[in-house]
């Protein structure tokens, strides 16, 4: 079996506004093991989501450029056709746990109805029984009682409702899930629960997931590995244990410096300015302008430069592979 | 599990309220009835004093009445005989006979709230000037014989036009922004004509110019004589009516409909449907059509009680013999029975409808619960 379960190379997403087109997802490149977590973070707006929806190909209306390689178990799933994408692709291999849970749910069908589908869908054979076993069990995994199913969405609360979702997103058994920001909409308490349902996932399955999250303390509970996303671009990639002690890139380190922690006394820094329009962002490093560390050469655009741990940066300091400081 | 127990409370509710079930619908039945009699008597009897203009009518009656006795008296020869002051009180006698006979000795007020009585009660009576093409003077007899020809038309035109139109527009929600959807938008605004517009339009170029199609009218005179035949030539007189009614609202009904579908479709619970899979077809069927249900069969339900009243410059226009047509005849004729009894009947049939409609949404859509205050969504 390939270890790699995903790769991401060149991933372009552009949509068409009256202002110019919006580049949400610019150049982006990852790769993703089995079995791992990937947390994608950034403030709002730096194309987190437009990304979860670029690898399902859940495209708006105003679509202006779509591509890259997205390369699942060794096939590029770009080259698919629309209806060979819908059969084999979504939900069978790639599911997703949507950022509004609230309104992910068709308010007049019911949940079991809502669960059991992708199922029969996907599979010709599945007698109904067998699926709503194991909707029944996806239940039980994600902790909901099993007489909930025959509700309608608008009886649960937004909690069980976001469970109910992570349940469905599970029940065809798909390689890969994505979720985003499964939690921000809820309490801390559903937060912290919730988180525990997934680590017990990953866990007993061994299930990949991109966690796209804005919330850093959230990420650290369940990634392997953290990606920065800035204005549409992945500025860095590397394990999680490094990221938390060993950010390199300068916004990352403002992010992480941003996070209160538990356990150290430090002062909370914030980053002055606003991240630069999508529809016409700088032509060199798009976090320049709000950048301490910036010289000369970020009017240019840096590469993706590759660093010790599997540790990739987009920062001109890091030419030599090392941290060169600059007066 | 903090979160469980929470939502294990507020779920009880939800339980309890299915077992008063029975009891809350008689509730509501009985609530709303009430509610939309009471309006559907004072829009009639608000009809009733429109239809007499406030009891005017009366008085136009009663002169015409003395001129018509007069004129009797004239013409009769016994009469001749009789002195000028003997021949006024025998006119007077007369008139007061006749006046007892129509009911108008008594003030107006009275009689308007008889006439509402009776209205409710759709015994339509007598009308003044009118009489059904068989003759007979009821007014069931004259709107029973117009109705016919108003349904097939309107009927015809107006569910075609609806039916075409939301499918063509579901289909054109798949396509935004294409070359079809602009021109749609971009014709939109034709339908500011109404129908009967076009239809000037189309009897003078497929009537008087190219001579294909009758110019108005629902049957040749004489009729056919088998039975085919005359189905044949109505068939051919409902072209152009119904042509003109699809043109004229063709194109702002899928506008209408297309953006009501967009706006729909670009709900999240879509983007998850088709992300889990679905079909085209399943998405729209399960996750577009559904939730919109209650809308739709609110627009259809409002387009067949539309179909009642006809439409009186249409009906005109193609000398169509129709509710619009009568409605018009006893607006300028005065007479007021008609027109009371095409106004019930509407009446009637539009609180039926609402009626039913609460009741068909409840059906469709479980968020809504006949009477039931507390759910929350």
């Amino acid at each position: 079996m390939n270890k790699t379960l995903l790769e991401v190379k060149n991933l372009k997403l552009y949509f068409r506004t009256s202002k110019g087109p919006v580049q949400a997802v610019d150049d982006v490149s990852f790769k993703l093991n089995r079995g791992k977590t990937l947390a994608v973070v950034g403030e709002s707006g730096c194309g987190k989501t437009s990304l979860a929806k670029a690898v399902l190909r859940l495209l708006p209306r105003n679509i202006m450029v779509y591509s890259g390689e997205i390369i699942l178990d060794g096939e590029d799933i770009m080259q698919y056709n629309e209806e060979q994408f819908r059969r084999d692709i979504r939900w069978k291999k790639i599911a997703m746990v949507p950022q509004a849970a609230m309104n992910s749910l068709n308010p007049v069908l019911r949940i079991v109805d809502q669960i059991i589908e992708p199922l029969l869908i996907h599979d010709r054979d599945m007698i109904k029984d067998k699926a709503l076993a194991r909707v029944k069990e996806m239940f039980k995994i994600v902790g909901l009682p099993e007489d909930f199913l025959y509700r309608y969405p608008f009886e649960l609360s937004g909690g069980m409702r976001q469970r109910a979702t992570i349940a469905m997103a599970l029940a065809t058994n798909p390689e890969l899930v994505i979720l985003d920001e499964p939690s921000s909409a809820l309490d801390l308490l559903t937060q912290a629960n919730l988180m525990n349902v997934l680590k017990r996932i990953k866990h007993d399955f061994g299930t990949t997931f991109i966690l796209i999250t804005h919330d850093i303390g959230t990420a650290s509970e369940l990634a392997d590995e953290i990606a920065v996303m800035y204005a549409g671009e992945m500025v860095e990639k590397c394990h999680a244990e490094y990221f938390y002690t060993d950010a390199r890139h300068p916004y990352s380190r403002k992010l992480m410096s941003s996070v209160p922690t538990l356990r150290e006394d430090k002062e909370l820094v914030f980053i002055p300015g606003q991240p630069p329009s999508l529809v016409n962002p700088p032509i060199g490093c798009r976090f320049a302008e709000r950048c301490e560390q910036r010289f000369a050469k970020c009017s240019e655009h840096p590469p993706t430069f590759d660093l010790e741990h599997d540790q990739q940066v987009q920062c001109w300091l890091y030419t030599a592979g090392e941290e060169v400081k600059h007066a | 599990m903090l979160s469980i127990e929470s939502a294990r409370e507020r779920a009880v509710p939800v339980r309890r309220r299915s077992s008063g079930n029975l009891w809350r619908i008689a509730k509501y039945t009985f609530v709303k009835g009430t509610a939309l009699l009471v309006t559907v008597v004072i829009a009639v009897y608000i009809a009733i004093l429109i239809a007499n203009m406030g009891g005017y009518v009366d008085e136009m009656r009663k002169s015409e009445l003395k001129f018509q006795i007069a004129e009797e008296i004239n013409q009769n020869e016994q009469m001749r005989v009789l002195t000028p002051q003997e021949r006024k009180a025998y006119e007077e006698e007369i008139f007061q006979v006749r006046l007892k006979q129509l009911d108008l000795d008594q003030h107006f007020i009275i009689r308007s709230f008889k006439y509402l009585w009776n209205g409710l009660s759709l015994s339509l009576g007598r009308a003044i000037y009118i009489s059904s093409d068989s003759g007979s003077p009821h007014v069931d007899d004259i709107i029973g014989e117009r109705l016919a020809p108003t349904l097939l038309v309107m009927a015809s035109g107006q569910l075609l036009l609806f039916f075409s139109a939301m499918f063509f527009a579901l289909f054109l929600s798949r396509r935004y922004g294409s070359r079809l959807d602009r021109l749609v938008v971009a014709m939109a605004p034709t339908s500011a004509a109404p129908a009967w517009f076009y239809g000037i339009f189309l009897i003078m170029i497929f009537a008087a110019v190219l001579g294909w199609l009758p110019f108005g009218g629902m049957m040749d005179a004489p009729p056919p004589p088998t039975f085919w035949g005359k189905v044949g030539n109505i068939l051919k007189h409902l072209i152009l009516p119904i042509s003109a009614m699809v043109a004229a609202s063709f194109w702002l009904s899928s506008y209408y409909w297309r953006t009501f579908f967009l706006i729909h479709s670009s709900e999240d619970y879509v983007d998850m449907a088709k992300a889990k899979g679905l079909s085209d077809r399943g998405i729209e069927r399960r996750y577009v059509l559904r939730p919109t249900l209650p809308t739709i069969i609110t627009s259809f339900a409002m387009t067949l009680i539309g179909l009642w009243t006809g439409a009186i410059v249409f009906e005109n226009v193609f000398n169509w013999p129709g509710i619009g047509r009568l409605t018009q005849r006893a607006i300028n004729m005065f007479d007021t029975p008609v027109i009371v009894g095409v106004t019930v009947i509407y009446a009637y049939l539009l609180a039926l409808t609402l009626f039913l409609l609460d009741i068909i949404y409840a059906i469709v859509d479980p968020r809504v619960k006949l009477g039931g205050g507390e759910n929350g969504s």
